[in-house]
């Protein structure tokens, strides 16, 4: 049995449409129409020991409320969740010594308490024994830089701080998974490369199972290798990120640096995407334009000081797949019109 | 575990007295408060001498069970369940889900109130000096049942504080309810129970029970005997209190099944 089973999760949300003028709004003290809205819906999938999952989707997907009814806040409308063998919200406290989890907009930290008290209140909630927590207080403090904060009450830290802080205090305890709702939001790139590399050297020290929700493809692109796509509350993709960006591969970027101004490249296959003084970048379909034919124009008709090839990043694909189902809903929309 | 809570509820209290100016003003407000109806109470007493023939002594006793209770709820639910549908509406129950604790007790002592100190000390002073006034020693007996008197009445303050806001979980907004069936309805409390008509009787005993909380346990004190129903009442109070706050914890738990968090 997987770590984590999700089978046919749906959860359903209840809420009522608030009615334009007074006549109408007085109308609805009376009677009241709700409006059912799926957040998730019918979600299966099942996550192995040691995973480093990346949970995508646009705004308003269902990503926290399926990271929620898996670390027991919230109680689905229908379907089963089974994490490290219990049914997380029958068996709250006993889903919360094994899972640890954090919450980027939302802290859960003390706020008036150093992180030093902190830390030891929570290895008396969770009962870890001193061992175990001498060596994690250790290790975190030196992985994530937190000698500087240690004795500063909380509000005094500034975001950064707050995030390692939290990250900190969820992995006290060796949980075997651990729940990111958008751990990188609003931090500078310092910070955000040094919980990514803390994240990634905690899976391979503790095998400690990693789900993530975020809007950073950086995230993904450096923490997973495992990425389920999920778009108004239903399952639109699940693959490993390698297989994710082979998607992208129909096509390629060149960036070419050139001395003389010259005349830019007309063939099918091959557009212009960004035209600078001395530097054109263009987008390569591979399956219309070989590659040595392109070298060949290219070396023809520029005098050539410097090439940069890239392939897509996840953020472009990603884009295409948000695109995509944003552009099938209009269309349903219109189809439902008629 | 108990050390765990204790020690959360230690944190809380000396947070807020780290905060020092709000905690000195929240002290003198409800020494304002509570010493505007005491002085009510006092120039009716003036006037009239004697309540449903309570004399003066009675009625302060019937007020410093009330204030007594209604302080020692208050420090225990006032931050927890006084904040509770502002909670539920921005999600911040998820926190607390997630830890290996028991909710309602870590939602308690995490948000323990400082701000009661002063109603114990007045409240207990008015009780000892009523009983003095009327004679009444307290031996050994009599102590011990005061104090299982206090912890009932509290309960069931406690429980009146709960079921009025736990709604929430359902409506996102209980403010109405609290008003009504918790403030409004413990105002009856200031007078003996005998002096309103049968409806208001039934229901403070029966549906809404907060004349447990003063009018029947003050009798055994004053060696009286009266309301319309039996009189072994007087003793009931920390029984009702204790089925008061069950019922308040079953329904917090189908609240915390019902709850619903919000996106973020």
């Amino acid at each position: 049995m997987s770590l984590i089973e999700v089978s046919h999760v749906s959860r359903e949300f209840k809420s009522f449409q608030r009615p334009e003028g007074l006549k109408n709004a007085l109308y609805t003290l009376f009677k009241r129409e709700y409006e059912y809205k799926m957040a998730v819906d019918d979600v299966s999938f099942s996550i192995e020991k040691g995973e480093l999952v990346g949970y995508i989707g646009p705004n308003g997907a269902g990503k926290s409320t399926t990271i929620k009814m898996l670390s027991g806040i919230l109680v689905p409308s229908s379907g089963t969740v089974m994490t490290g063998g219990i049914v997380p919200w029958e068996q709250r406290k006993k889903n919360a010594s094994h899972i640890g989890v954090v919450f980027g907009q939302r802290s859960q930290l003390n706020w008036d308490l150093p992180m030093e008290d902190t830390f030891e209140l929570y290895r008396r909630m969770y009962r870890i024994d001193n061992k175990t927590y001498c060596r994690n207080v250790d290790m975190f403090v030196e992985l994530l830089e937190m000698q500087q904060f240690l004795r500063k009450p909380v509000r005094q830290l500034s975001l950064g701080q707050k995030m390692r802080a939290e990250l900190a205090v969820a992995l006290l305890h060796d949980p075997s998974i651990l729940y990111l709702d958008e751990p990188t939001i609003g931090l500078d790139v310092v910070v955000k490369d040094k919980i990514r590399k803390f994240i990634r050297s905690l899976n391979q020290e503790k095998k400690t199972t990693v789900i993530l929700t975020t809007h950073d493809m950086d995230d993904i692109e450096e923490i997973c290798n495992r990425i389920i796509m999920i778009d108004h509350g239903k399952l639109v993709l699940d693959q490993t990120v390698h297989d994710f960006k082979i998607q992208g591969t129909d096509h390629y970027y060149v960036e070419l640096s050139f001395s003389a101004n010259q005349k830019p490249l007309t063939i099918p296959g091959v557009l212009m995407v960004k035209e600078q003084a001395a530097c054109h970048t263009y987008q390569v379909d591979s399956a219309m334009v070989s590659f040595n034919l392109l070298l060949r124009l290219l070396s023809d008709s520029y005098d050539v000081t410097d090439i940069t090839i890239n392939k897509p990043e996840i953020d472009e694909i990603v884009r295409r797949l948000y695109k995509r189902t944003g552009e099938r809903e209009e269309s349903e929309k219109l189809l439902h019109i008629k | 575990m108990i050390g765990l809570y204790t020690a959360f509820a230690r944190i809380s209290f000396l947070t807020q007295l780290e905060y020092r100016g709000q905690y000195f003003m929240r002290m003198v407000s409800k020494i304002l408060g509570w010493s505007t109806g005491f002085i009510m109470l006092m120039v009716l007493l003036q006037k009239f001498q004697t309540i449903g023939g309570w004399s003066i002594y009675e009625i302060l006793l019937l007020y410093a069970f009330d204030v007594l209770s209604y302080s020692i709820a208050g420090t225990f639910c006032m931050g927890a369940f006084g904040k509770l549908p502002g909670m539920i509406r921005q999600g911040e129950l998820d926190g607390i889900l997630t830890k290996p604790v028991n909710p309602l007790v870590y939602l308690v002592s995490t948000k323990i109130s400082a701000g009661y100190t002063s109603n114990y000390i007045i409240a207990l002073g008015i009780i000892i000096f009523s009983l003095r006034k009327l004679g009444i020693a307290l031996d050994g007996f009599r102590s011990v049942w005061l104090v299982l008197d206090i912890i009932g009445a509290s309960l069931i303050q406690m429980a009146g504080f709960m079921i009025t806001t736990i709604p929430a979980f359902w409506l996102y907004k209980s403010d109405g309810l609290y008003q009504l069936f918790y403030k409004n309805f413990t105002e009856f409390l200031k007078y003996p129970l005998s002096i309103y008509n049968v409806g208001v009787q039934t229901l403070l005993t029966f549906i809404l029970p907060y004349a447990f909380i003063n009018y029947y346990p003050v009798q055994y004190f004053l060696n009286k005997e009266e309301g319309r129903f039996a009189s072994c009442f007087m003793f009931l109070t920390p029984i009702v209190g204790i089925l008061a706050f069950f019922a308040a914890y079953l329904l917090w738990l189908r609240g915390l099944r019902a709850y619903h968090s919000t996106g973020s």
